[in-house]
């Protein structure tokens, strides 16, 4: 296990070494940030002597080698824009990201877990019916769209939320709901899927046969069971949320990680690119090993060595 | 002799009031004021900011030496007058007594390590500065500024230059200032929630006597829509770019109101007059004939914007209000074409961003199709506003494409330069112009400068170089409990606001 846990690390340096190379190769590819940062009026000497002062006029694989000697040393390098460290700007947007990733996922499985249990168990009853119609209209339904309808109604005609920015508990109501709809629809859909195929096995028949109530049968056999996809579904969504939900976070003004990242890319603020990808992707990396490491102890079958 | 000492200490009065511009200091302060704008600083460091929205949140923490009043004329901040020794030397006089917010006097020093920092090359403030030679500290409270050349605009880009402490500056570094800013404006830095709120609190000790609103909150709302509704909701007392389709959303709303300003951004179409049937005039007059510009700001920017004759705005020194924008007239058009020998019209390409300005790829949508109707084929292409401006800096754009343009110092000089020769932002040159526009920009007498300009303009106006279209309107959502209206020069600037 111990050596499992080590190997997939290890491995997790190499999917870094390589997303860094990739995402250092592109941002220098889509153009130069000193005209981005300088007025029209501004002179061909001014332009030259900026990307002097940020390094732009190396060659691109020195200025990769010096980039990746700085950030063995924890120096991601200062941000072009904010001429502040960049990666304290990604960890500073750590909490409030964390914050509405948790807050939405576990809002989405609070609700899509049950809901879809009860759907799979009632399969074409009108349970399911209207559970299948929210996971639908979940997926299918803009996230900007519904978070605007949200502000309208509770923020601006009801006032019981405030219509933006973070804060405290009922900062983050809206924004949490709006982006958990949409992980809820998958999950929901996920999660009555694989029940309906546990559902139909014999060893449930055989349970349900030799007695047990429902809940048991339901909970320990089918559910345990059923688990494994939703998990790894549930695993990569909070994998995804963590390193940012843009959308949400434009419409409701939330001080995140995408929106971060995004302004980053639009920029062209490379040191902040670097240092919010090199993030995701740790994350990422992370995220994808614990839902491995839960296979484990949900089924026991599964070893890792 | 009593009555003669009163009348002394009146007069001692009197002219104290005149020394400091502000009104006298207001009574019990307080309150908070929340604006919300589309965009936050990238940082607080008076050098390196210089995006509007930026401007608006660093104006109140840094004075400069000399800003414009509400009816637009320049009037001295930081200094109290300046003084033209020679065409090319300037002399300051400065305030005394003023100190920065940390406690550091205000004087010369101040004032050079500013200008010596903004004119260093690396400085995004620089093209400000650029021509300026030197800075000398005549004494604690005069500057004497020597520039290369005559540098009229000298006086209005000062408005943009915050003066800085220089040895809290040197003891604490760039990058520390960019999160903790000190000046002497009417409002201290509190706090920072980067991409989301930034806290100012009143400055009690202001020279220009303290603001009577306490407390300032610029918050950061991307999205237009959720910038209404802050307003609506009394979260934010004022919204930048109210963007014009959501205008008639709060027409019955009692609590907010629309204010609008002429504008200081234009939005043209530029035309690379070295290359194909874009060398000849009469086909530039024809493609401004061709594009109903009216139709365009009534339709797509729902009526607020002003079509213009030239690439000067209104708001800006030089502005010639005797020319009147190209009518639309398709049929001269297609008999420009006819004459200049393209009776079925051409093919050419037409760049344009999507998302920089206002409604920009609508914009361009309707010119092409416009152009269509009169024979000219243009093919659109839209590209995302890094590449376009990557692409414009190395004059790669053309031959027809949108770009918008502003001038800090708003002075027809920087508009005209995108007409001008020799620089790498131009896209025409005519050697007869240009002699005047040089004469014009090197004249340093504000009045006789804009007389220039103006005559100027009927040429330009006839050479066509661009088509010429329009200036935006600022728009902002203002809560009525707010006593504010939105300057010509859009510098948001709370000040002087006071609540009902």
């Amino acid at each position: 296990m111990q050596r499992y846990v080590a190997r997939r690390l290890v491995q997790a340096v190499f999917v870094l070494v390589g997303i860094s190379v990739v995402a250092f190769a592109l941002t220098h590819v889509i153009g130069d940030p000193v005209v981005l940062l300088l007025p029209f009026q501004a002179s061909q000497a001014q332009i030259i002597a900026m990307r002097h002062l940020f390094g732009l006029d190396q060659p691109l694989p020195a200025q990769y080698l010096a980039f990746v000697r700085a950030a063995l040393h924890g120096d991601f390098g200062l941000s072009l824009r904010q001429n502040t460290p960049a990666m304290s700007l990604v960890l500073d947007r750590v909490p409030a990201t964390a914050e509405l990733a948790c807050a939405a996922l576990a809002l989405a499985v609070a609700a899509a877990v049950p809901l879809g249990i009860a759907a799979a168990l009632r399969r074409r009853s009108i349970v399911d019916r209207a559970a299948l119609l929210f996971s639908m209209i979940g997926q299918s339904m803009p996230t900007f769209w519904l978070g605007l309808q949200a502000i309208l109604l509770f923020g601006v005609v009801l006032r019981w939320f405030p219509t933006g920015g973070s804060g405290g508990f009922r900062h983050l109501v809206l924004p949490a709901v709006v982006l958990g709809v949409f992980s809820a629809a998958g999950i929901l859909r996920l999660t009555r899927a694989a029940m309906l195929d546990i559902l139909a096995e014999d060893y449930l028949r055989t349970a349900r046969a030799k007695g047990l109530r429902q809940v048991t049968v339901v909970v320990k056999h089918a559910l345990r069971n059923a688990s494994l996809p939703v998990v790894t579904w549930i695993g990569l969504e909070l994998g995804t949320l963590l390193g940012g939900a843009v959308v949400t976070e434009t419409v409701f003004s939330w001080p995140g990680m995408g929106r971060l990242a995004v302004q980053a890319i639009f920029a062209r603020d490379f040191p902040v690119v670097q240092a919010a990808v090199l993030f995701a992707a740790m994350v990422f990396v992370l995220a994808t090993l614990l839902t491995d490491l839960m296979y484990a102890w949900l089924d026991p079958r599964i070893h890792y060595s | 002799m009593r009555a003669m000492r009163i009348a002394v200490l009146l007069l001692i009065a009197m002219i104290g009031t005149l020394w400091a511009p502000g009104t006298a200091p207001s009574q019990a302060a307080g309150g908070t004021v929340t604006v919300a704008q589309g965009a936050e600083p990238a940082t607080l460091d008076a050098f390196q900011e210089i995006s509007r929205s930026g401007y608006n949140v660093t104006l109140h923490i840094y004075d400069p030496l000399f800003m414009r009043n509400d009816a637009g004329k320049i009037v001295p901040m930081l200094a109290t007058g300046y003084k033209i020794v020679n065409p090319t030397t300037w002399q300051f006089t400065l305030r005394q007594g003023v100190k920065f917010h940390n406690g550091e006097p205000f004087d010369a020093t101040a004032v050079k390590f500013t200008f010596d920092r903004g004119r260093l090359k690396e400085s995004p403030e620089n093209y400000l500065l650029d021509g300026v030679k030197d800075v000398r500290i005549v004494d604690p409270y005069t500057v004497e500024v020597t520039t290369v050349n005559p540098m009229p605009l000298l006086l209005p880009n000062l408005m943009s230059v915050g003066i800085v402490p220089s040895r809290y500056f040197q003891e604490r570094g760039a990058s520390y200032v960019a999160t903790h800013p000190v000046g002497t404006g009417p409002y201290r830095f509190q706090s920072w929630v980067k991409d989301d709120r930034l806290t100012l609190e009143a400055n009690r000790d202001y020279w220009g006597g303290a603001p009577s609103i306490q407390t300032v909150v610029f918050r950061l709302i991307p999205n237009p829509a959720a910038r209404v509704a802050a307003l609506r909701s009394g979260e934010a007392d004022v919204i930048t770019d109210f963007a014009p389709d959501l205008v008639p959303s709060v027409a019955n709303d009692p609590r907010v109101q629309a204010a609008v300003t002429t504008g200081t951004r234009s939005i043209n179409i530029m035309l690379d007059t070295g290359t194909g049937p874009l060398r000849d005039k009469r086909v530039r007059q024809a493609l401004n004939y061709a594009v109903d510009k009216n139709a365009i700001v009534k339709n797509i920017l729902g009526g607020f914007g002003t079509v213009e004759a030239t690439l000067v705005p209104a708001a800006y020194l030089g502005f010639n209000p005797r020319l009147r924008p190209y009518a639309y007239d398709p049929a001269k058009a297609k008999a420009l074409l006819a004459q200049a020998g393209y009776p079925n019209g051409f093919e050419i390409v037409f760049q344009s961003p999507r998302g920089r300005y206002l409604a920009d790829a609508d914009v361009s949508q309707a010119v092409v199709g416009y152009l269509k109707a009169v024979g000219v084929n243009a093919q659109l292409k839209y590209f995302e506003w890094g590449n376009y401006v990557n692409m414009y800096f190395k004059h790669q754009l053309g031959p027809i494409f949108l770009i918008g343009s502003g001038s800090a110092a708003l002075d027809a000089a920087d508009a005209l330069e995108n007409v001008s020769c020799g620089v790498w932002d131009s896209w025409y040159c005519n050697p007869g112009i240009q002699s005047r526009y040089e004469k014009a920009k090197a004249t340093i007498d504000p009045d006789r400068r804009a007389q220039l300009y103006r005559e100027i303009q009927p040429l330009i106006y006839d050479a066509a170089p661009i088509i010429f279209m329009y200036t935006q309107q600022g728009i902002y959502g203002v809560n009525r409990r707010l006593n504010w209206v939105p300057r010509s020069d859009e510098v948001l600037w709370l000040a002087k606001a006071t609540l009902k």
